[in-house]
């Protein structure tokens, strides 16, 4: 999460491809839980839907496509959501 | 001088309840392999015995095979089951059995002798064989049991789920869930008395909070869940009663706002959860505010376990998911995760699912008095106080530490002395 939200800094084509990357990330994180993990959704959902909220912002025509597959792929209904009003 | 017949001998060997096309019968799936209990018969002779759900005061057909023992392939019998007492037995019924080769009959239909009880609950039945050929009866042994009563037909799985991954066999429910759910139900006879019951009853399924699961069936097979799981598993529990419930989560507005003051940053809440002893998160430095006025009163550091439900500045973060039921014209909330107990609201509408703008609290009647100010014990943000700025990080990458240094929490208020006029608590619900 901390990566995610030095990445989220400053909008650079870099930037845009981790969270492009981040949006259509298929797999399953390990992480340390001593500082919490995320309650309402799983560390992926939390990645991806903050990842889509961020491509949104930054240029919602050019991240179109990956919105939309994050809406039709997810299986979490709060992130289909959060990319269905962003489309 | 010509040999008298042998006498028959065959028992009984499956029976299956929720065979294909029998509408009776409420699928059964197990959660660790996702598929249905009833790819074989439930009850297979000294080798299985599967549980099986109806809604009440159904009266439903079976399918049973017989093994031949001795005797001819081919008979005619009058077979049924009886049962002690008053629970319901098998109608008997005459039947034409042919054996194959591997001594199984073909499957034979019979229908239980009357209705099943009009009750939700848990019934374990014992039914004893037997079978009239010619003028003998014959004993075609026992077979034991376990129907759950279902107060009506469940839901369908996408409800709780999100999405339909057997787009053949949309109704189903998890095992444990039935019958957790018809044993905790017993004898409720309305969605609310349903509810509070499975509500009140959900330390008994030894799920607990906090473990690393946010769906339905990863909660089974990991034995507890988040909140992101257990208002699905709630969902879950009350559908496979019939009863629809909703759900929601309502997400952490994390405002910013001049001078490094924020909020709000997190709700916290110091309560372990279900069937937990202690939180699941490292101990960290919070900075309370107990007493009104909130700007003069002192500051309380301490340092202790508590779960944070962090947001995202100007984003849709973390928050917290309840379940909501309407009866008879009026809300109630169930949070499965910290609450044993429904929660009345008055003056209360569900808000519609809304990622872009967050709903201002005092816009959902007593939400606020009757279950946050309860239920979550503080509100952090970050804010000036005693002439110094107590500011949330989570996680601050222009911090100097980054990456080593431990989330900074800010100035905790705790809940129900957050000021109501201008309070500006807000969340999305989503």
């Amino acid at each position: 999460m901390a990566l995610m939200h030095a990445v989220v800094l400053e909008q650079c084509p870099e930037s845009e491809a981790v969270l492009r990357e981040v949006a259509l990330y298929d797999g399953q994180l390990q992480l340390d839980a001593s500082d919490g993990l995320p309650h309402a959704m799983s560390p992926e959902d939390a990645l991806r839907a903050l990842a889509v909220q961020v491509l949104a912002a930054w240029n919602p025509r050019r991240h179109r496509a990956v919105i939309r597959t994050v809406h039709r792929s997810a299986r979490n209904d709060v992130v289909r959501r959060i990319a269905e009003e962003r489309l | 001088m010509p040999h008298a017949p042998r006498p028959a001998a065959f028992h009984i060997h499956s029976i299956a309840f929720a065979f294909p096309g029998n509408r009776d019968a409420i699928a059964l799936r197990a959660p660790a392999t996702d598929r249905l209990l009833s790819e074989h018969a439930e009850w297979i002779r000294q080798e299985r015995s599967a549980p099986v759900a109806y809604v009440r005061g159904a009266r439903p057909h079976i399918r049973v095979v017989f093994r031949r023992v001795t005797g001819p392939a081919k008979l005619t019998a009058i077979i049924g089951a009886s049962a002690r007492g008053k629970i319901v037995g098998v109608a008997a019924r005459r039947v034409q059995l042919a054996f194959g080769r591997n001594g199984l009959s073909q499957p034979v239909s019979f229908r239980l002798s009357k209705r099943l009880p009009s009750t939700v609950g848990v019934r374990r039945v014992r039914w004893r064989w037997t079978g009239e050929v010619g003028d003998l009866r014959v004993p075609l042994g026992d077979s034991e049991h376990e129907i759950c009563l279902a107060w009506r037909r469940p839901r369908p799985a996408k409800a709780w789920a999100g999405v339909n991954d057997f787009k053949n066999h949309p109704d189903w429910v998890y095992a444990p869930v039935m019958q957790w759910t018809c044993a905790w139900a017993a004898g409720r006879k309305d969605p609310k008395e349903i509810c509070d019951a499975i509500l009140s009853h959900l330390p008994a399924s030894g799920l607990s909070y906090a473990k690393p699961a946010w769906d339905v069936r990863s909660m089974l097979s990991t034995g507890g869940g988040y909140c992101g799981g257990w208002y699905r598993m709630f969902q879950a529990m009350a559908a496979a009663q019939g009863v629809a419930v909703e759900r929601r989560s309502f997400l952490v507005d994390w405002q910013s706002e001049s001078g490094g003051r924020a909020r709000w940053c997190a709700i916290v809440v110091g309560k372990p959860g279900i069937n937990r002893d202690s939180v699941a998160e490292a101990p960290s430095t919070f900075h309370d505010v107990l007493r009104r006025p909130v700007k003069e009163a002192p500051v309380r550091s301490t340092t202790r376990a508590r779960y944070r439900f962090w947001g995202v500045p100007e984003k849709l973060g973390d928050g917290h998911c309840v379940n909501f039921l309407r009866h008879s014209g009026r809300w109630y909330l169930y949070d499965a995760c910290f609450l044993s107990r429904p929660v009345a609201l008055p003056g209360f509408t569900l808000p519609r699912s809304n990622t872009t703008r967050a709903i201002p609290i005092g816009k959902l009647g007593a939400f606020r008095t009757r279950y946050l100010d309860q239920a979550v014990s503080y509100m952090l943000g970050s804010f000036r106080q005693e002439g110094h700025l107590y500011r949330t990080v989570h996680p601050d990458p222009g911090d100097p530490g980054f990456g080593k240094q431990p989330v900074i929490n800010g100035l905790s208020i705790r809940t129900p002395i957050v000021p109501r006029p201008g309070e500006l608590i807000s969340f999305y619900w989503v």
